[in-house]
Parts: structure tokens; C-alpha cells; sequence
């Protein structure tokens, strides 16, 4: 059995009147990605503030690496916040310097580290330039070596690919990804759903104040994608001929739902409906299963199903397409 | 291995107020002081130390809250959330600023001493001299940091800088019917800036025959109870820095 690196019990958090935090659970353990996603102002940053010892929770439990004291374990954390700015009058060098200084770093160790880090994150070309001189990107990179530079077990991250182009973005997943892999635990907080795909183990969304959906990427992805079909008029024949076809498919009068719509379904459904002449109005491939789930933790609350997550009923998913379809 | 965080970050600090542009007012202020003051006119030692006293105060406040304000930025959620911790992070920002203002001071003592040489002044002079200078420094950089947002709520500090207020309440304002109730807070509190003004006398005298040695333990004193007041408030604190 894996230790939790993050344990987190009925954490609240308020600012005056505003009631950000509202009993928050969590659990990480060694080694895992966790991507925690939510809307601006969902209380994402809170959250990683009071993780932090930053902010002061009030009420709750929070242990890190078994501990309820932040400054005692924090030489295990690294910390990229959202939106950092730098010193900016500092080399990379200089700056990375400092701060390994400040993690215990010395002599040859620090160098090698500063080194190493500058290297994997793609800057060491620009380790003597004034940081005033980055460009965004740049600067999101030394973040990152910045986080690594002591080599932590906990990586925590903050919209890392915040401001960066498609391929700045790409790049700063793979490095995730690389770092993942190399053992670190990560806390990702992103509004990307395709980095949490890319890294992440689970996923979980706070809305309202709480962590209440939580589900393994594996079982998200494995639930694939869905397709909608608008039908002017689809006569019953039709409808028998098309579910005969597996569970996969349901149809009303007026629409065809495929889950998972595999090309052949695909294929096999279209050919039915051009058999019997009938008029397709539009086909809509639905959010796939990652995006429904955050969607549906974002405009529902009420509770999660258990992780990990069962896939849904086709009678449950049409339902859900058809109402999302409409809202 | 906290001492050495703390002398890192104080370099650290130090290193961007230079580069930065910002130590050039402090520059430039003890410059005019100097060729203003003290750099034509027969100098006394004792103008000397009087001058550079209250000069040395008053770039305290002003050095220190420059620098608290450079604390107060999101670049620093980084260097929190490393070892160094919140204590080493407010006394290295204290730190700073202490010793840039000493510096300052040393500069305007060395450009007399060297160009404009008091008559008697000496190594003894300087000594006797500056000792209760630099810990006057010490002491309102600390009551500085007492007093600044970064460190404190808003409430509490409205609270400190009301005491501050009454404890520098001027006896000209006996006329006012308000000084009947505040007189004895005021007798209270004038005596927490007692060794500051203590000090101040003692630079200008250098007699330490009638309680000198008294004034200058109790200018540290006042110092690292402030100091520590402003650690525990610190570390208590919600930190939420500003976006500048």
C-alpha cells in the first residue's frame, strides 16, 4: 500500500462572506498525477495556497507527507504558481542560484543541479541572460526548473501551460509527463483538459466548494467517445433495424445516439439510415468522456458517482446528451 | 544553516536594489546631506553625529518600508515556500534594509572624517559615537516593520500606529480638551520611544557615565521584542501578495 503525499479532511476555506473551500477530501498518493480542474474562481488556487501553508484553513486537517506542518516537509515540495513573475534583474543562474541556496543547495551539488534542471527544461543557451529579457515561454520553463531545482517528491503546478502557445504547451506536458515518470507526485491545476489526459492518473473537479467527482483517467478515457445524429423522421423499422445493430446505439424519433461510436457503428448506422431514405439533420460528436465528466461536475451538484467511474447507461448518456444538447 | 538561508536572501535582496535603481535615492540623499551639511563648514563632531543621527532615522523609516515593499510581491511565493520559511523571509527583508541604511550612515560619517575632519574626532569618537546610531537604526526599521502591511492586519495596525500617535502626542496640544483622557496613555507609551530618543542623546553626548550602556541595552531590547512581534504576526498571517 502507496503513502499519501497529500491528505486533505473537510478543508474550508472563506474570504469574509465568500465560502471558497466547503469540506474538501483528498488524497494522493507517491507517485500519482493528479489534475484538479474547476472554473476561474472555482477555488483551485486556494486550495494550493492553503496546501502551502500560504493561506490558513478554517477548518479542516491537511498533512503532507504526514505532516500537519508545512515548513517541515517543504524541502519536499516544489511549487510552479500561475502567472509567476520573476526577478527580473537576475540571470537564470544567478536566480536559480539564490534559490538553491535557500533549499540547502551548495557548491558543486547546486551546480550540477542548476545544470541539469536548465538543461531538461531547454534554456541553458540562455542561463546568463537577464530574465528581464524571456520571453513568456522562457519564463515558464525556468518556473518549472525552478520547482525541480531541489529535486522534490511533490510537484505541485499551477496552470503550467498558462500563456503559452500550442507548442510551448506541448512542450511543457512532455516535460510533466518526463518528470512523472521519473517518480515525482504532481498536483496539476490546470483548465487544460488535454494535459490532464496526457499526465494525469485521476482527476478530480471542485465545484461549489468541493471535491466531490474524482475519477481515474484510465476509466474516463476507456468509456471513448459518443456521436449524436439528428434525424428528420426516423420510422419505426428503422428504429428496430438500428438497435438491432447492439446496446451501443439508441434511438428516439428524432436522434441516434452511438456509445462508443466506433467507425464501424458508424458505418453499419448510416447505412440504415440512407436505406430507408431518411433525412439526417446533423452528426455531433459529443464532448469526449473527460470533458463530459468536468462538464457535468461543473453544472451539477449533486454527488459523484464512486470512482472509478462505471461507464454510463446508454439510457443515461442520451439523456444526458439530448438535455446538454439543448441547454 | 537558518543563519545562512537568511544572509542568501539578504544578498539576494540587496543584490535586486541595486540593480534595480532604487539604492540610488539613498545614494543621493546621503550625498546632498553630506555636501549640504557637512561638507564646508567647520563641522563639529557632535553636529556630526546629531545630524547623521536624525538623518539615519528618518532613511530607516523611508529604506525600510522601500524594501518591505519589494517583500510584498507574487515573485515571492517561491522563495516562501522554500526553507526559509516565513521567519528567515521577514528577517532577511529586515535585514536589508537595516543594513543599507548603515551603510548610508557609514558613508556619511567616512566622506566627514575623510574631507571635512572634525576637530578631536577619533576612533573612540566613532565608536562611542555610532553604537547607539546603528541601534536606533535597528529600532525604527523594527518598529517600521511592526507597522507595515505585508506584516500586519489592517485593524492591529491602525491599532499600533494609534499608540505610535499618542506616545509622540506633543505637549503643545495641551490646550486641547482631548489631552485630559490621553495624557496618561501618553505618559504609557512615550515610554516605548524613550530609547530611541535616549540613543539619539547618547550619539550627540557620547557620555555613557550616566546610563549609557542602560540606553543601549535597552535600544536592542525594545529592538528584538519588536522584531519578534513582527514574526509572530507574520507567521500567523494569510499571505496574499500583491500582483506589483
Amino acid at each position: 500500500m502507496t503513502d499519501s503525499v497529500i491528505q486533505l479532511r473537510n478543508l474550508h476555506k472563506s474570504y469574509g462572506q465568500l465560502h471558497v473551500l466547503r469540506g474538501v477530501d483528498l488524497d494522493i498518493d507517491e507517485g500519482e498525477a493528479f489534475g484538479l480542474l474547476g472554473q476561474n474562481g472555482a477555488g483551485k488556487s486556494t486550495l494550493i495556497h492553503s496546501l502551502l501553508g500560504l493561506l490558513k484553513p478554517d477548518e479542516g486537517t491537511i498533512k503532507l507527507f504526514g505532516s500537519r506542518d508545512v515548513e517541515l516537509v517543504v524541502k519536499n515540495i516544489g511549487y510552479l504558481p500561475e502567472r509567476t513573475t520573476y526577478h527580473l534583474q537576475f540571470t537564470a543562474h544567478e536566480y536559480l542560484r539564490m534559490l538553491g541556496a535557500l533549499s540547502d543547495l551548495r557548491g558543486a551539488q547546486l551546480r550540477e543541479r542548476i545544470d541539469a534542471v536548465l538543461d531538461l527544461v531547454g534554456i541553458e543557451g540562455a542561463a546568463d541572460r537577464r530574465l528581464g529579457t524571456y520571453s513568456k515561454g522562457m519564463l515558464q520553463r525556468l518556473g518549472l526548473a525552478q520547482a525541480i531545482l531541489h529535486d522534490p517528491a511533490l510537484l505541485i503546478v499551477d496552470e503550467p501551460a498558462s500563456g503559452l502557445d500550442p507548442g510551448g504547451q506541448r512542450d511543457m506536458a512532455q516535460l510533466l509527463a518526463q518528470l512523472h515518470k521519473a517518480g515525482h507526485t504532481i498536483l496539476l491545476c490546470t483548465h487544460q483538459l488535454t494535459e490532464v489526459a496526457r499526465l494525469c492518473d485521476r482527476v478530480g473537479v471542485l465545484a461549489d466548494g468541493r471535491l466531490d467527482r474524482v475519477a481515474t483517467v484510465a476509466d474516463l478515457e476507456g468509456q471513448g467517445r459518443s456521436m449524436t445524429l439528428r434525424v428528420a423522421d426516423l420510422p419505426a423499422e428503422a428504429v428496430s433495424v438500428l438497435e438491432a445493430l447492439g446496446p451501443n446505439v439508441r434511438c428516439t424519433r428524432t436522434s441516434v445516439v452511438l456509445f462508443p461510436a466506433s467507425e464501424q457503428l458508424q458505418h453499419d448506422c448510416l447505412a440504415v439510415l440512407l436505406d430507408y431514405g431518411v433525412h439526417i439533420l446533423a452528426m455531433t460528436p459529443a464532448a469526449d468522456a473527460l470533458e463530459q465528466f468536468y462538464l457535468n461536475a461543473i453544472h451539477h451538484t449533486h454527488p459523484a458517482p464512486p470512482s472509478p467511474v462505471e461507464p454510463p447507461t446508454p439510457e443515461a448518456l442520451l439523456e444526458t446528451l439530448v438535455v446538454g444538447g439543448e441547454r | 544553516m537558518m543563519l545562512r538561508r537568511i544572509a542568501n536572501w539578504t544578498r539576494f535582496v540587496l543584490t535586486e536594489y541595486s540593480r534595480s535603481g532604487r539604492i540610488l535615492i539613498e545614494l543621493t540623499i546621503t550625498i546632498a546631506l553630506w555636501g549640504l551639511f557637512l561638507q564646508k563648514y567647520n563641522t563639529t563632531t557632535t553636529q556630526l553625529f546629531s545630524l547623521t543621527g536624525l538623518f539615519t532615522m528618518a532613511l530607516a523609516l523611508y529604506t525600510t518600508s522601500s524594501i518591505l515593499s519589494l517583500g510584498d510581491r507574487a515573485q515571492n511565493y517561491i522563495v516562501l515556500t522554500r526553507p526559509l520559511g516565513r521567519r528567515g523571509f521577514l528577517l532577511g527583508l529586515y535585514c536589508a534594509a537595516v543594513l543599507l541604511v548603515w551603510a548610508m550612515g557609514a558613508i556619511v560619517i567616512a566622506l566627514t572624517a575623510i574631507l571635512n575632519r572634525p576637530a578631536g574626532f577619533g576612533l573612540p569618537q566613532l565608536w562611542y559615537g555610532s553604537l547607539p546610531l546603528l541601534l536606533n537604526v535597528a529600532l525604527i526599521s523594527a518598529v517600521t516593520l511592526l507597522l507595515s502591511s505585508l506584516v500586519v492586519r489592517n485593524l492591529p495596525r491602525l491599532l499600533l500606529l494609534a499608540v505610535l500617535a499618542i506616545a509622540l502626542y506633543s505637549n503643545t496640544w495641551n490646550l486641547s480638551p482631548v489631552f485630559r483622557y490621553l495624557s496618561p496613555l501618553q505618559s504609557l507609551f512615550s515610554r516605548l520611544i524613550q530609547p530611541a530618543i535616549a540613543g539619539q542623546r547618547l550619539a550627540v553626548s557620547r557620555d555613557y557615565t550616566s546610563g549609557g550602556l542602560f540606553v543601549l541595552v535597552a535600544q536592542f531590547a525594545l529592538s528584538l521584542l519588536l522584531v519578534n512581534l513582527a514574526l509572530l504576526s507574520f507567521g500567523k498571517r494569510e499571505l496574499i501578495l500583491g500582483k506589483k
